[in-house]
């Protein structure tokens, strides 16, 4: 008996040691599991959307546009489309099902509409519950991209309300029967798993629970050791202790997992339904349901789309397990089996796609975001991105450079272009070089170059706000200019000189020596300042050669400038970014549109009319030949010596488009703003539809015709005259005729312009007229009634 | 408190199918009371006494420094030289308040506003009247299709609530880019917000896409007027 005792004691003894020493271990461990669990449980990387699809009744579009645009948002089919995020195309209408979304205005719910689809657009909108025809209608918006934690890990986080129960049930057949029960670990589970492997001779069994699945995830590394196993346990006890199975179950549903797509790892339930089926939990079907759940047994062995048989076989299985433990009937069962693995065919999905658009975006974002937040504060930001032209953007720059690199044997070609809003200065899309998914050198934003004849509009520019017209005679004779490295004798394209010829055609067929008098007789400080107030940021030397655009730019700054010009003369900083909301949908910035007037609308309309020369007769005039010609575009070519860069930068009634080629080495690419980028430009242009450009006349101005020899102002058409605005005051009169041609310019032959005369006119139909000028039917007549 | 106690349980290979409520019948005995008042002060400790309900993570975290004034924010650091604070109502304009009541000093701007433009009786029957009526502004609707956009905004203007009228013009305005009178209804919104020379910015954006509508170049000239006085007052 006293021996008993003494063992007893003993016994008791080193008990209470182990539970001095465990108290002590549990206390080291505790900071650890409360830090992780409490507060913020995950790094969320901020999430970057496009701009929300408005919808509204006249909306030029097609079904075709719509489906492109809904599939890009990550949209399924679904006959009949019932739950969040589905639709279905018939013919001319379209049903969707939109996904209920935290606009920075607020909540919008899930709403099912039935667009129908006229040859001129949307031509109803009927929202399918109680048949009420609605006149706008916006679409949650497409999720574009993260920017993810080092880790790469990327997850949507849900809560343990929003899992359904089913989903609970079957994660819990297979994964781990007794959770609701267990103390966090299983040790009878353990055992069986032990005994398994013993009598297998291999590891074959886990007897791992969730909560200790949810502790080797969250704290520990992969190592398979018995020490790992132990302080598993631990942890596991303690978590379960201290925090409530929901939360635990819902940390883990969230925290799994499930998958890699690229260097993205897909955690979680909520974000592997949306990877694989386009679907939210709620909406997942049993057999879908089993898929997921299969694939926490080993992610990347039944991968459905890498593995769909493996898949198919573990989903076979882990149906059964559903049936057997009574949630699903034996007549569930058998339709589950027939249902396909995946169901959505098309999986084209924009996430992640646009990595040179992610980047603007990330540049553009203001400096209090600190790259902590984008990577941890779960940040919404609300872009500008067009997700449609984003990929016909892509795809047409990615086949025309590839095309040309066939065609003219010139490997090596980059290029890069930029889309955005003619009017609001959203940057609608961009491409950074000729693989659109590479990411890389971000052309767009990072390749400065020079610009060639793009920058000649702001020498015509500038002199037309020094009392120049369109009319204004400028010489385009060889000019001799003394530099600091010599003489500079600049030639033109074509080698000739053209004589005495109006303003407005010297911009049009991007005449260098015209230009190089015009401007030096301007004065190239007066140059200078006006790029600045287009907006392009940096200084520029005040060296002869910037009129032949000697300046080196981005495309985006190109862009910056031109879309001054395109948007009557009002500045708007070019921007990717609408809103910035909290995790929690609070807003946190704001970029409103914002617009400085720069220039007089109507100096600003006379070289805008310009730009559109330069399409009806000038050096872009191959656009006459296709698809866009009677949209009465407007653009500049641009080319550099040697060839190294292409340039065209235009725009429609409603978008701007500029267009580099090049190489990255800055050798000769052979080509030439009309005869390369143009063509890359029309491309796109014809694509992503143009709508025309119809230019208002402000006031102030009115129109005035001159023959183009004479330069005089004349009353009716010669054959060789053009209808032109001035701005009032600034007008030709009719009896004070210019100077005749000077002998220079007659001893240079001017070569027959075909294009002074223009086009037959299109439109045979008469414009009222100025009373002072009698007319005749003729392009310009037309061109005016455009204005009007 | 049971619960507390499993992590011994575990260790010793206890029983290990018993419920979670039987735990250590070993220790009921009597004697071993030294080895629960250890256990008790592990838990006391471990501060391990009730399960902690926790928040959604998401919703805990801590929210990214809120710029003083959300609406200024500028991508370039343009931001607006003023110091961004709400637009005094408009009493000092000299406009005599023919209303009594509680009206709000946004609807006495609005009204100032009006006063100076009364608008045609055919502009006047279009609108709601049983939701508008008494509460006059430049308010007209459009028949574009931004047009429910843009009413939606002039009573987000009405109410005050600035930050959702910009939100509801500025969709408006992607819709509809050179609608002068949308323009000339951010122009008042800026104006409210304070920043008044933005709102002299749109107003002038208005008017160069307004040829030939007198009614509205007048009203953006006076919106101007009124913005360059008060930015005056307040800078100079």
């Amino acid at each position: 008996m006293k021996r008993f005792l003494l063992f007893f004691f003993i016994g008791l003894l080193s008990l209470a040691l182990l539970i001095v020493a465990l108290t002590f271990y549990g206390l080291g461990l505790r900071p650890e599991i409360e830090a992780r669990f409490e507060g913020q449980r995950w790094s969320l990387p901020a999430v970057v959307y496009a701009r929300p699809l408005e919808l509204y009744v006249g909306q030029p579009m097609t079904p075709q546009m719509l489906e492109d645009e809904l599939l890009l948002s990550g949209y399924r089919q679904e006959n009949p489309p019932k739950s969040e995020g589905s639709y279905q195309r018939r013919g001319m209408t379209v049903q969707v099902v939109s996904r209920g979304f935290h606009f920075p205005s607020g909540f919008e719910p899930s709403k099912s509409v039935n667009l129908t689809f006229s040859s001129e657009g949307v031509a109803a909108i009927i929202a399918s519950e109680g048949g009420d025809p609605l006149d706008l209608f916006r679409l949650d918006p497409a999720r574009i991209g993260s920017f993810h934690p080092t880790a790469h890990e990327d997850r949507i986080v849900v809560t343990y309300k929003e899992i359904p129960p089913l989903f609970i049930k079957t994660l819990l057949a297979v994964e781990d029967k007794k959770f609701f029960s267990h103390p966090g670990v299983s040790p009878l589970a353990i055992l069986r798993a032990f005994l398994a492997n013993i009598r297998a001779g291999s590891t074959v069994q886990g007897g791992s629970t969730i909560t200790q699945q949810l502790v080797k995830n969250l704290f520990l590394s992969n190592e398979r050791t018995a020490s790992r196993k132990f302080r598993e346990a631990i942890m596991a006890v303690l978590l379960d202790a201290k925090y409530s199975k929901q939360d635990i179950l819902a940390t883990y549903v969230n925290e799994v997992f499930l998958g890699q797509d690229g260097n993205r790892a897909i955690h979680g339930f909520a974000l592997a339904g949306q990877y694989f089926f386009h679907r939210v939990l709620a909406d997942l079907s049993s057999a879908q349901i089993a898929t997921l759940v299969g694939l926490v047994k080993g992610p990347s062995l039944y991968d459905p789309l890498r593995h769909p048989e493996k898949s198919l076989e573990r989903r076979r299985v882990v149906l059964a397990q559903m049936a057997e433990a009574g949630l699903i009937s034996q007549d569930e069962l058998v339709a589950a089996h027939q249902e396909p693995l995946l169901d959505t065919d098309l999986q084209r999905d924009g996430f992640n796609r646009f990595p040179a658009f992610l980047d603007l975006v990330r540049r553009q974002l203001p400096s209090q975001f600190q790259e902590e937040d984008l990577k941890t504060n779960g940040l919404q930001i609300m872009t500008t991105l067009d997700p449609r032209l984003q990929f016909k953007l892509e795809t047409n720059v990615h086949d025309a450079v590839t095309r040309l690199e066939k065609r003219g044997k010139r490997p090596e070609i980059e290029a890069a272009a930029i889309i955005t809003n003619r009017d609001n200065g959203e940057v609608l899309a961009i491409a950074g070089g000729k693989e659109p998914v590479r990411q890389g050198f971000n052309r767009v934003l990072s390749a400065r170059r020079q610009i060639g004849s793009l920058f000649k509009p702001v020498v015509y520019l500038t002199a037309l706000e020094n009392d120049r017209t369109l009319g204004s005679p400028v010489d385009d004779l060889a000019v001799n200019l003394p530099t600091s490295q010599g003489v500079w004798s600049p030639e033109n394209f074509d080698h000739r000189e053209h004589g005495r010829v109006a303003l407005y055609r010297a911009m049009a067929n991007s005449w260098n020596l015209a230009t190089i008098n015009l401007g030096m007789d301007i004065g190239l400080k007066k140059i200078i300042a006006v790029a600045e107030r287009l907006g392009f940021p940096r200084q520029i030397a005040p060296l002869p050669s910037i009129l032949l655009g000697a300046v080196e730019m981005t495309p985006f700054e190109v862009a910056q400038m031109y879309q001054t010009m395109a948007a009557d003369g009002f500045y708007t900083p070019l921007r990717a970014i609408n809103t910035v909301m909290a995790a929690d949908h609070s807003l946190l910035s704001q970029y409103g549109l914002t617009v400085e007037q720069r220039f007089d609308p109507a100096t600003i309309f006379l070289i805008d009319f310009a730009l559109q020369r330069v399409v009806a007769e000038g050096t872009a005039s191959s656009l006459l030949r296709g698809k866009l010609a009677d949209q009465h575009l407007a653009g500049k070519t641009g080319t550099t010596n040697d060839l190294r860069d292409a340039w065209f930068a235009g725009f429609s009634g409603d978008h701007l488009l500029v267009v580099w080629l090049g190489r990255d080495d800055n050798k000769s690419v052979g080509l030439t703003g009309s005869s390369g980028a143009l063509p890359v430009w029309e491309r796109i242009m014809t694509d992503i539809g143009a709508s025309p450009l119809i230019l208002t006349a402000p006031e102030h101005v009115i129109w005035r015709r001159i023959d183009t020899e004479t330069l005089a102002a004349i009353g009716a058409d010669n054959g060789q005259s053009a209808l032109l605005p001035f701005r009032v005051g600034t007008e030709p009169r009719i009896e004070e005729a210019v100077a005749p041609p000077e002998t220079q310019a007659a001893t240079t032959p001017i070569p027959a312009d075909k294009n002074d005369v223009a086009q037959p006119a299109a439109t045979p139909e008469r414009k009222p007229q100025p009373p002072a000028i009698q007319q005749k039917k003729g392009f310009f007549d037309t061109m005016r009634g455009w204005f009007q | 408190m049971n619960n507390e106690i499993v992590p011994m349980n575990i260790l010793l290979s206890r029983d290990t199918a018993m419920p979670r409520q039987c735990f250590f019948p070993f220790f009921s005995h009597r004697r071993c009371f030294a080895p629960l008042l250890l256990v008790c002060a592990m838990l006391i400790l471990s501060g391990c006494a009730g399960k902690v309900v926790l928040t959604p993570p998401v919703e805990g975290a801590p929210p990214v420094t809120r710029p003083d004034e959300q609406a200024s924010g500028r991508t370039e650091g343009k931001t607006d030289e003023h110091p961004t604070k709400p637009a005094p109502p408009s009493r000092d304009d000299g406009q005599p308040d023919k209303r009594t009541g509680e009206q709000t000093d946004d609807q006495k701007n609005d009204q100032a506003e009006q006063q100076s433009e009364p608008f045609s009786q055919t502009d006047e029957e279009q609108w709601d009247e049983d939701e508008e009526a008494g509460q006059d502004s430049s308010y007209q609707p459009k028949l574009g299709p931004a047009a429910s956009l843009y009413n939606q905004g002039e009573s987000y203007l009405r109410d005050g609530r600035l930050d959702k009228a910009e939100m509801s013009l500025e969709r408006a305005l992607r819709i509809e880019p050179r609608n002068p009178d949308y323009w000339h209804t951010m122009a008042e919104i800026r104006f409210r917000q304070g920043k008044k020379r933005e709102a002299v910015q749109c107003c002038l954006k208005s008017n160069s896409l307004a040829v030939g509508v007198a009614r509205l170049i007048r009203k953006n000239d006076e919106l101007i007027a009124r913005a360059k006085a008060e930015d005056d007052e307040s800078f100079e």
